[in-house]
């Protein structure tokens, strides 16, 4: 025969009931039957059932909750404590309310230190399946919304709460006026709770779910705000330039950026970024000029007087090659290790550096001048019909 | 002959454009807006190329390379995206794509790529060059237990530096005497080495840029 063990499926309260019924091979409505009738003459099968759960061990666990406590010094003491407690409590109840004392408090005594022992000692996954059991109904009596459901809600509640209001008003009188009024106060109390809880915890979930559906609506707006300044105004531009293919292109890019910068707005480097810095100027080349800039950047730094320097130069050497290359797209690729490295590249028409208009080796010499200044060196090869590359090479002071 | 291509995209639009714009290059076979549809119609077809967009409904681009390469081994993936993020780019090189171009590429340079995947050549743009060095970056070599995946060879990371500077391979190959041929071992075995490497730093480097 199988050993008893408390059900962990199935259970209403610890199990007992549904493991015992297992364990006897019986129907469990017949010894939960049995069990209400011994609970309802005297309170015996009450305190049966807290023994039950504190020492019958739940299914595919190896221990009782009795002996989960008793294996924890702490939780040992803490039970003791509590015990003596409660103990003292019921003595003191009982003294007040000494015609109540015999039939009603003795089995509450043990049952409440059951309670407790199961309180402290049950293991995670009867707490967690108690904690559901208790929650569930409410929720889901608040949910049902069924005319039978209500009528039952209303009909338990206003009995509960005109019973408890008629032990109330005949409490003065009565041969024992204190209990009659915690008793009334209690039932009077549930039959609230009953009435008014699924309301409660209805209104409380559409609150929360109406402040969700406010902020979606929130950030809904924002994106369309958004979208209409950038991208609606840009389609509109791009609409009235279609006749000019490279603005056409200009356009286009900039709302890319403007957009990926909106969306992926959190995940930028600080201002004070090298590799963010970079990309910026990127983007204000693109806006000025009718070229892409394909920027990789490896690595990053915190900007410096020799990176400033470095950037000054990237900017000028970009433009050049916007301005004077003819070609759609320019190369971008900067490394920082121990030291900066800027190559501007473009496959555009290129130039004789021996022959030189005296306007564009201004702009190179002002690189060169620029980044010697502070301790780098650049060089340029190009060659006609063939692109240039502006090569940017800085020491880091503090790598 | 013209190779065989696959479109997977959830934009009409766009893959009306790529249609339109390989038409004289390349033989559209079929196109998907969606993952499954997309698996159950590359393995029917088995095309030479399919073109990748990252993001789909149903699980990414990534869920129909994993989907295909279990059944289908042959079929190369080009990796097209809107996407400049590296943790789309490295997790759809990493599942098998042989390769990553954004959705601006010219169209000459999208059929030049397509044909180089065709042929079983590796297809590194400029940023995802940078992001491969970037993510093997200062590592010294032979610091771990299996060096062979573990960095990458000096003329590798030159090779790399190079694309990410925007220099095709045939550029490359005569900035640094070699041939093509040699340009492009160097870039499937960097590939090979993204795709096998359990290395840590690849991993961190990935989490921070919330890949995996």
């Amino acid at each position: 025969m199988t050993p008893w063990r408390r059900a962990a499926h199935g259970a209403v309260l610890g199990g007992v009931a549904s493991g015992l019924a297992v364990r006897l091979g019986v129907r469990t409505s017949l010894v939960r039957m049995i069990w209400l009738v011994s609970v309802l003459l005297g309170g015996l099968g009450l305190v049966a059932y807290v023994a039950g759960w504190v020492f019958v061990p739940r299914r595919a666990e190896s221990r009782c909750i009795a002996a989960r406590v008793w294996a924890e010094p702490r939780e040992r003491h803490a039970s003791a404590v509590a015990a003596a407690v409660l103990v003292v409590l019921v003595l003191a109840v009982s003294g007040v309310t000494r015609p109540l004392s015999a039939g009603v408090l003795w089995p509450i005594l043990p049952s409440a230190l059951g309670a407790l022992l199961v309180w402290r000692g049950a293991s995670s996954a009867e707490r967690e399946r108690l904690a559901g059991s208790w929650s569930a109904p409410l929720v889901r009596v608040g949910r049902d919304r069924s005319w039978r459901a209500t009528a039952l809600r209303v009909g338990v509640g206003s009995a509960g709460v005109l019973v408890g209001l008629n032990v109330l008003a005949g409490a003065r009188t009565s041969p024992t006026p204190l209990s009659n009024f915690l008793g009334g106060l209690v039932v009077t109390g549930a039959g609230l709770l009953v009435l008014f809880t699924p309301w409660w915890i209805q209104t409380v979930r559409e609150l929360s779910e109406e402040r969700l559906a406010r902020s979606r609506a929130q950030a809904r707006a924002d994106v369309a705000d958004h979208l209409h300044d950038s991208v609606l105004q840009m389609l509109a531009l791009i609409q009235k330039a279609a006749d000019d293919p490279a603005e056409v292109r200009r356009l286009a890019r900039t709302t890319e950026h403007d957009l990926r910068a909106w969306l992926f707005e959190d995940q930028h480097a600080p201002r004070d970024s090298f590799a963010a810095r970079v990309a910026d100027l990127s983007r204000e080349i693109e806006q000025d000029y009718a070229v892409r800039v394909e920027l990789v950047t490896v690595g990053d730094a915190v900007l410096d007087a020799g990176l400033e320097a470095v950037l000054g130069a990237t900017r000028e050497a970009v433009i050049n090659a916007a301005k004077w290359s003819g070609a759609r797209d320019v190369h971008v690729y900067a490394e920082v290790s121990d030291e900066v490295s800027v190559f501007v590249r473009d496959r555009g028409r290129g130039f004789d550096p021996e022959a030189v208009d005296p306007q564009r080796r201004g702009l190179a010499f002002s690189i060169q001048e620029r980044v010697a200044r502070a301790g780098g060196r650049t060089s340029v090869r190009t060659r006609i019909g063939e692109g240039t590359e502006v090569e940017i090479v800085m020491k880091r002071a503090h790598p | 002959m013209k190779p065989r291509v696959f479109l997977v995209d959830d934009h009409e639009l766009i893959r009306a454009g790529i249609r339109t714009e390989l038409s004289d290059t390349v033989d559209v076979v079929g196109e998907a807006d969606e993952v499954d549809a997309a698996i159950a119609m590359i393995l029917e077809r088995s095309p030479d190329v399919v073109l990748l967009d990252v993001h789909l409904p149903g699980g990414g681009g990534r869920a129909v390379i994993e989907g295909v390469r279990a059944h289908n081994e042959t079929v190369a993936f080009l990796a097209l995206s809107v996407s400049d993020a590296p943790e789309d780019v490295i997790s759809l090189i990493r599942a098998g794509a042989r390769g990553y171009v954004t959705k601006t590429i010219a169209a000459s340079d999208l059929a030049e790529a397509v044909a180089a995947v065709a042929a079983g050549d590796v297809v590194f743009s400029p940023r995802l060059a940078g992001f491969v060095l970037d993510a093997f970056r200062d590592l010294p070599a032979g610091t771990s237990a299996d060096p062979e995946f573990e960095a990458l060879t000096p003329r590798e990371r030159q090779v790399l530096r190079l694309i990410a500077r925007g220099f095709s391979y045939r550029d490359v190959s005569v900035e640094l005497g070699v041939a093509v041929k040699t340009v492009e071992s160097h870039v499937s075995a960097v590939l090979r080495k993204l795709q096998l490497s359990n290395r840590h730093e690849l991993s961190h480097w990935a989490h921070e840029r919330r890949i995996l």
